[in-house]
Formats: structure tokens, C-alpha cells, sequence
């Protein structure tokens, strides 16, 4: 019998949602964590981002195999607000015994300690690094009746006339304003607030020329003819477009990952860092998981701690000097 | 007809024993958590995706959807009951809504509510069977027509809802002073905070419209607590057959909006239901009686919000796009249960799209079914008391206002709001536009800018496109018809707000 059990999850779940709100925290074991996670009653997953993107759900994948291997229930937790920076402050500052997990992106994670127009106390020392487990590289997409068949076409249009190239908030101009410099051309940025959700409507009804996308938000409308992929800006070929060639097979030598990463507070024992680490490794390693992961549209992608924190180092280097100027 | 037979096969399959506890529990913790001041359809949708993780594709699906449409009801009890809107789309059913409830007539209201609101989902489930194309509509509504929307609907709301054009004006122009604070939507810039952290993010709509709209109401009320010492007494419960006979042209115009706009990306919301109030007061005979109880007023907007909740779904179906908060969240549900809304779905899973949209019919069928009844203890609530009713509608609208982003600044927001609605009523200047610019404020200067650099600074772009001019010529014309009647002297039409405190000087009785 099937229902009563997923129904029984069901309320155990209500239950644990409503109590989470009350018990944050933990009383912590105070030692150097090697009994973690036995000190620990819950582990809340905090996202910078709202429920249902594409960070939310990478994380509500890992979520349910983090609580298998670690024997402790784990929940998500959306703190969206201040582009992400309450909820990353909150990561930042919160109790080191392993209770509370950020989900920390790169870039995104570094942007918003870097945009100029805020002013938030926490920087990349102020996470202890978990790992990376998906990657993707944002995609130049544009309608499948747009006159630019490849990219080359739309660098020669960019650079004749004016090409409208919808963008986001800072997180999206970096990747963009990185192709332009590499490319030696300007779009004209059209700003669309709210990631993918503005901007494929945008390009459905023809009022941009092209937008970047991350491969999960214009999956449905590549696979049913209506966009066409002209490259991914990302390192490697994306799993669910493996046709679709990288800038740097294309010429341009650049490479831009997002990569959806973990952090624990600063300060938080070594043990427990690496105990996450290993959870995290065995997941990224789960078949199922990688399907699932996939099935999104990214790819699994396993950094270990010391890899993680060099992209992330790697990544600022590269954000800085691009958000000043264009701060 | 090829979709009606998969509609029936969809149907077959939501009436699984299963499927249809699914629905009834999504209904119920829709209804319980909408009923809480401050929770709508976003936040109770947000609260329970965890909860669906489980279940797999289709459960989670049934059980979401009844979660929103649930909570949309829910929001309607406290908008009628307690003048207290669960959120901006419920803002237009406390105008008469809550002058029904305090003539006794609560009963009626909630069932009409709950009738037009059932009427208005089965438009938007018809409209979801027969113009899935129509989603199009989504992608060609761009910058610059969504522009002259938001012109048009806050203009209109200016003209129609308040006493005068000007005071309606002096709202909107609150509304978008108030929808500028925070940050700047398109470059991240924080603007007007006064250094408040509270503020960086804008103001939230939420607490702003409880205290706009439930504080001051309880504002008010202090001040003629001496007539008012006695609770509200209540009527006979079933609404009569007059009462239906008048709905029902409401319903059917309301449904209509409702069913388009929620095409819309964006999610403009909101306008449909405001849209809908001030179109059944320019066609009523008694415009004037607006505002004191018409239940033409309630009917209009609650089946335009129940069109527009299920008509929202269109976009994120056919076109994968998500268009509201709300439907944000039902995307995640999606793909977390590996399926990916957009075009693709009806090709390659036919059977969940429409067991999906077969549940919309039955699980509304089961929300009017368990409201009906349920009327009749709702309307218990107002015979307490009102200074006890309204201490537990002040305690929970505190905690509402806090727990929405566990901020103890949305209490000062609420609190200031509250006043701030109260000042405004004793010099006859409408509140409810203000709720509508605050949602509109945005996707207006969004919508603006984004125009502007399509056509890197030429302003001719807002004439370019045959739908914005539409608009625009019939705002002008609506306008100039309210104009021309007020000269005419038809009496001028009182607010809402105005004629509620003139009633309420005179004692009740029975």
C-alpha cells in the first residue's frame, strides 16, 4: 500500500515545515564536530533564491539524499530576499555546528558582495566551502525564425546595427559583458528583471533579439522548434543540448560556469565540512540523481572543497574589475 | 474534439478515491492558511510545496492548484467578514463584500462569493480546453503594450472607484510614490529608503494593504465604538433569488476579464478584479449604491479572480512560462517531479495535462461543496463581539504582517499604513487605488524603461503597436464618459469607505 505511506510523508512533512520556522539554530555540540551529525536534531538548506528556480530545485534534489546519507532530515528554506542577501548574511552568521547549509552559487554568490549598490558584511572568507555538485553555462539563444543562424551572424549584426539582447540584474551582465569584450562588439541591453521568467516571453513574442538563458528555462521551447541555440557560454557542452558548441569551440576564449555550490558558516569545524563533503560526493555519484539533475537541464559537476573555494576565488577575480565598470 | 475526450479520461482519473482526498486536503490547507490575515495564494502555495515532495507528479499537481484556488476562498472570507484582503486581487471584494457583511447580509456574500467563484474557474477550465492557442496572446503583449495597461487600469481606477477624478488621482499618485521605494527595479540602485534596511526590498505588499484596508477599518470603528457596541447581527444565510438573478451578468463579464488578463505575463492580477468592480458600477442603474453593499460588487470581482487564477496556468502549460509568484512555485513542482510545463507537455504527457486540468473541475466542485455548509460558521465570527473580534483580528494581523518575512519592520509598515488609510478616509481620498498602484508601480516603470531602451530613448515607441493605442483611446474615452456624466449631475458617487461611517453613525438594528 502505497497512499497512506506518501500520505503519512505528506504530514510528517507539514509537521517538520512548521516546527522548522519555530526551531532554528540548534544547540550544537560546541567540539570540533567528529560526532556530527549526531548533535544536530535538522539541517535547513538555505536558498538565496525563490521556490521553483533553478538553484530551488538542484537543492530539493540534493535535500532528500543529503537526509539519507547523513540520517538527519534535511529542509529547504527560500530566502529570497535583497537579491539573495539576506538569506546568504544569514548563512554567513549562522551556527557552526552544522545545522545550517547554504546554497551558494557562483557567480551570484559573488556578485552580491561585490555590487557596488549594497553594502553586506559577509565575503567569500566568511563561508566555509562544501563543494560544487551541477554546473551549467548560460546559452545565447534566439528565435527559430530570427535571421542569425549562428554566431557569427549575430556578432556581424551586433556589430553593423543595433541587436536588443535582453538582460537581467548584475549576475546577468557579467557573462554578458565578458562575450561582448572577448567578441568586440555592444548589444543593446534591454533590461529584464526576474531571470528566464521575463525573458522567454520576450523572445516567444519577438520583442527582443536574443537573450541568455539558463539550458533549464528555455528547454521546452528549444525542443519544441521555436528557439534556436547559437552557443553556451559555459566551459562545456551542456548534457541536454550536446549539439550546441561552447564560445571557446566557436573562437572565443572564454568560459563561464554557474556553479551551484554548498557553504557552512565560518568557523565551522573541519569535520563537519568534510562530512558534508563526502554526502555530497556519494550523491553526485547516485545515477538517479544525476538523471534528476539533468532531467533540469544541468550537468553534475562534483567539486571538492578546495576546488570549490578556487572557482570561487577564481570567479571574483574575474567579476571584479567587470562589475566596477560597469557599476 | 480531441481534447474533451482526453478531458474525460482526465476526469475518469481525478475521480480515484486518491486523487480526490488530494484535492479535498489542498482545499482545506488552502482555506485554512488564506483565511490567516496576510496569507494569500503565494505564500500558502510556497508553505505547502514541501509538503507535495513526495506524492509524485500528479498528486503534487492536484494538490497545488486545490491549495491556490482553497486559499483564494479563504482570502475572500477574511475581505468580506473582517474588510482584511488576503491580497491585492481580493482588494475589490471588501468594497461591498464587507458593507454585505456589516447590513447582515454575510451569509449571501460568502455564498455568492463562493458561487462566482466556482462559475469563474469553470469559465477559465472551459477557456483552458478551447483556447490553449489564445496563450499566445501572452508573448505579443511586450514593453510597450503592457505599458499602456498598467495606464490603463491605474487611470481607470483613478476615475471610477473614488468620489472625484482628482482624489481618485491623488491615490494613484500616492500608490506610485510608494511603489518607487526600494530597489530601483532595473539597474539594483536603492532609492528613497530614508537608510531603513526594512525598506531596500520595497515596500511589501502585503502588510501595506492589511493596514490600508483592516486598520483602518478598526480605526474607524473606534471612533463610533459608542453605536457600536452590539456585534453586527446576521441575516438569513442563503442568498435570495434576486441575489442571483443580479449576479449573473457580473459573473459572466467578471469571468471574461478575469479568463484574459490572467493570459497576461507579468501577472497584472489585481486589474481583473478592479476591472470587473468598475465595470458592473458603470452598467448598474444605482451607481451610487456602490460601496454599500451591492452584491453585484462582490460577485464581479471573486469569479474574475477565480477566472484569472486558473487562466494564469495557460502560459505556464502551453509555454513553460511562469507569470505570477504563484506559478513560479507550480513550475517547481514540475520539474521537481521531472516534468517540464511547456509546449512539449500536452505532446508527451497528454495524460497528467489533462488529469491536471480535469482536477481544476472537480477540486472546485468540492471547495463550493464544503462552503456552503461551512457559511454558516464562518458567520459566527461576527457575532462576536467587536472589541473582542477585533483584539483577535489585531493580533493576527501583527503576526501575519511579521511572520510573512519574519519582520518585525513589516509591523511599523502595517501599523503606519493603517494610519496612514485612516487619514486618508476622513479627507474622502480612496484607498483602494493605492493597493493597485502599489502592484502596478512596478511592471508600469519596468515596462517604461524597458520600452525606452528598446528604442534607445525615442518616446514614438508607445504609439508603435496597435494595441497600446487601443488602450490608450479607451482610457481616454472611459474617462471623458465619467466626466461628462458627473456634469450631467448624476450624483457624485461616494466612496466605499465614506459611506460605511455614514451608516454606521446611525445605530443598527435588528
Amino acid at each position: 500500500m502505497k497512499t497512506p505511506r506518501t500520505l503519512l510523508a505528506a504530514a510528517a512533512a507539514a509537521l517538520l515545515a512548521t516546527s522548522a520556522c519555530a526551531s532554528t539554530g540548534g544547540s550544537g555540540d560546541g567540539g570540533d564536530g567528529s560526532d556530527f551529525p549526531d548533535g544536530v536534531s535538522s539541517i535547513q538548506i538555505v536558498v538565496p533564491f525563490n521556490a521553483g528556480g533553478s538553484t530551488d530545485t538542484v537543492a530539493r534534489l540534493v535535500a532528500p539524499r543529503l537526509s539519507e546519507e547523513l540520517g538527519v532530515t534535511v529542509q529547504v528554506l527560500n530566502k529570497p530576499e535583497g537579491n539573495g542577501q539576506t538569506g546568504l548574511n544569514e548563512v554567513s552568521t549562522g551556527p557552526t555546528d552544522g545545522s545550517v547549509l547554504g546554497s551558494t552559487n557562483l557567480p551570484s554568490a559573488i556578485i552580491s558582495y561585490l555590487d557596488p549598490n549594497t553594502d553586506v558584511s559577509y565575503d567569500q572568507d566568511s563561508f566555509t566551502p562544501v563543494g560544487g555538485i551541477a554546473a551549467y553555462g548560460e546559452l545565447i539563444v534566439v528565435s527559430a525564425d530570427s535571421p542569425y543562424s549562428t554566431l557569427d551572424d549575430l556578432i556581424e549584426a551586433a556589430d553593423a546595427g543595433q541587436v536588443n539582447l535582453a538582460a537581467g540584474a548584475v549576475d546577468d551582465l557579467l557573462p554578458v559583458s565578458t562575450f561582448e569584450d572577448e567578441a568586440g562588439v555592444t548589444f543593446n541591453k534591454v533590461p529584464f528583471e526576474g531571470g528566464s521568467a521575463g525573458k522567454v516571453p520576450a523572445l516567444l513574442g519577438n520583442k527582443v533579439d536574443v537573450i541568455t538563458a539558463a539550458p533549464s528555462a528555455v528547454l521546452p521551447n528549444v525542443a519544441s522548434g521555436e528557439f534556436r541555440v547559437l552557443a553556451t557560454l559555459g566551459g562545456e557542452r551542456a548534457p541536454s543540448f550536446p549539439d550546441v558548441e561552447t564560445v571557446a569551440e566557436l573562437g572565443y576564449d572564454i568560459a563561464q560556469d554557474v556553479v551551484l555550490g554548498f557553504s557552512l558558516p565560518e568557523g565551522t569545524p573541519a569535520a563537519i565540512a568534510e562530512a558534508y563533503a563526502d554526502a555530497l560526493q556519494t550523491i553526485a555519484e547516485d545515477p538517479e540523481f544525476v538523471e534528476a539533475v539533468e532531467g533540469v537541464g544541468f550537468g553534475v559537476v562534483y567539486l571538492s572543497p578546495e576546488d570549490f573555494a578556487e572557482q570561487w576565488s577564481q570567479q571574483e577575480d574575474v567579476a571584479r574589475p567587470i562589475i566596477e565598470s560597469i557599476g | 474534439m480531441e481534447s474533451l475526450g482526453y478531458l474525460a479520461d482526465g476526469l475518469q482519473a481525478v475521480l480515484a478515491p486518491e486523487m480526490l482526498l488530494y484535492a479535498l486536503i489542498g482545499c482545506l490547507m488552502g482555506m485554512i492558511v488564506g483565511v490567516l490575515p496576510g496569507f494569500g495564494p503565494a505564500a500558502a502555495t510556497a508553505l505547502m510545496f514541501p509538503v507535495t515532495f513526495s506524492l509524485g507528479p500528479v498528486p503534487a499537481l492536484i494538490m497545488m492548484a486545490a491549495v491556490l484556488y482553497g486559499s483564494m476562498y479563504g482570502g475572500s472570507i477574511t475581505a468580506i467578514l473582517l474588510k482584511v484582503p488576503g491580497e491585492a486581487a481580493s482588494v475589490a471584494t471588501t468594497l461591498d463584500g464587507h458593507a454585505m457583511a456589516k447590513a447582515g447580509r454575510a451569509g449571501p456574500a460568502m455564498i455568492i462569493a463562493a458561487v462566482a467563484g466556482f462559475v469563474g474557474c469553470m469559465v477559465g477550465v472551459a477557456g483552458f480546453v478551447v483556447a490553449a492557442p489564445l496563450s499566445r496572446l501572452a508573448v505579443t503583449f511586450g514593453p510597450v503594450e503592457m505599458f499602456a495597461l498598467t495606464v490603463f487600469a491605474l487611470l481607470i481606477a483613478a476615475g471610477l472607484v473614488g468620489s472625484s477624478l482628482v482624489k481618485g488621482l491623488v491615490a494613484v499618485t500616492i500608490g506610485l510614490l510608494l511603489a518607487t521605494i526600494g530597489r530601483d527595479p532595473i539597474s539594483g540602485v536603492v532609492r528613497f529608503t530614508g537608510g531603513a534596511d526594512g525598506l531596500i526590498d520595497g515596500l511589501d505588499l502585503i502588510p501595506v494593504i492589511m493596514g490600508l484596508f483592516g486598520l483602518t477599518e478598526l480605526f474607524s470603528s473606534i471612533e463610533r465604538r459608542y453605536t457600536e457596541r452590539k456585534a453586527v447581527t446576521v441575516g438569513r444565510i442563503s442568498p435570495t433569488r434576486q441575489d442571483f438573478t443580479d449576479s449573473a451578468g457580473p459573473v459572466g463579464r467578471g469571468s471574461i476579464i478575469g479568463f484574459f488578463v490572467g493570459l497576461l505575463p507579468g501577472s497584472p492580477g489585481a486589474t481583473a478584479a478592479f476591472a470587473s468592480y468598475t465595470l458592473e458600477r458603470r452598467l448598474a442603474k444605482h451607481p451610487e449604491k456602490f460601496g454599500t453593499g451591492m452584491v453585484q460588487g462582490v460577485a464581479g470581482p471573486e469569479s474574475s479572480n477565480n477566472a484569472l487564477a486558473i487562466s494564469t496556468m495557460i502560459p505556464l502549460f502551453t509555454l513553460g512560462i511562469p507569470s505570477s509568484a504563484t506559478m513560479a512555485i507550480m513550475f517547481g513542482v514540475f520539474t521537481t517531479n521531472g516534468l517540464i510545463p511547456g509546449p512539449k507537455l500536452f505532446s508527451d504527457n497528454p495524460d497528467i495535462a489533462w488529469t491536471i486540468i480535469a482536477s481544476l473541475i472537480v477540486g472546485n466542485l468540492i471547495l463550493l461543496l464544503l462552503n456552503v455548509p461551512l457559511v454558516r460558521f464562518w458567520v459566527l465570527v461576527l457575532k462576536t463581539p467587536y472589541p473582542v473580534l477585533y483584539a483577535i483580528v489585531v493580533a493576527f494581523l501583527l503576526i501575519g504582517a511579521y511572520s510573512l518575512r519574519n519582520s518585525a519592520f513589516d509591523i511599523v509598515v502595517l501599523l503606519a499604513s493603517g494610519l496612514f488609510g485612516y487619514l486618508l478616509t476622513k479627507i474622502d481620498v480612496p484607498v483602494s487605488p493605492i493597493a493597485l498602484t502599489l502592484v502596478l508601480g512596478g511592471l508600469m516603470e519596468t515596462s517604461l524603461r524597458q520600452s525606452l531602451a528598446l528604442s534607445q530613448g525615442d518616446p514614438s515607441i508607445f504609439l508603435s503597436s496597435t494595441t497600446a493605442v487601443v488602450l490608450y483611446v479607451a482610457t481616454v474615452v472611459i474617462l471623458a464618459s465619467v466626466a461628462w456624466s458627473r456634469r450631467r449631475g448624476i450624483p457624485v458617487q461616494p466612496t466605499a469607505e465614506d459611506i460605511e461611517s455614514s451608516r454606521d453613525t446611525t445605530p443598527t438594528k435588528g
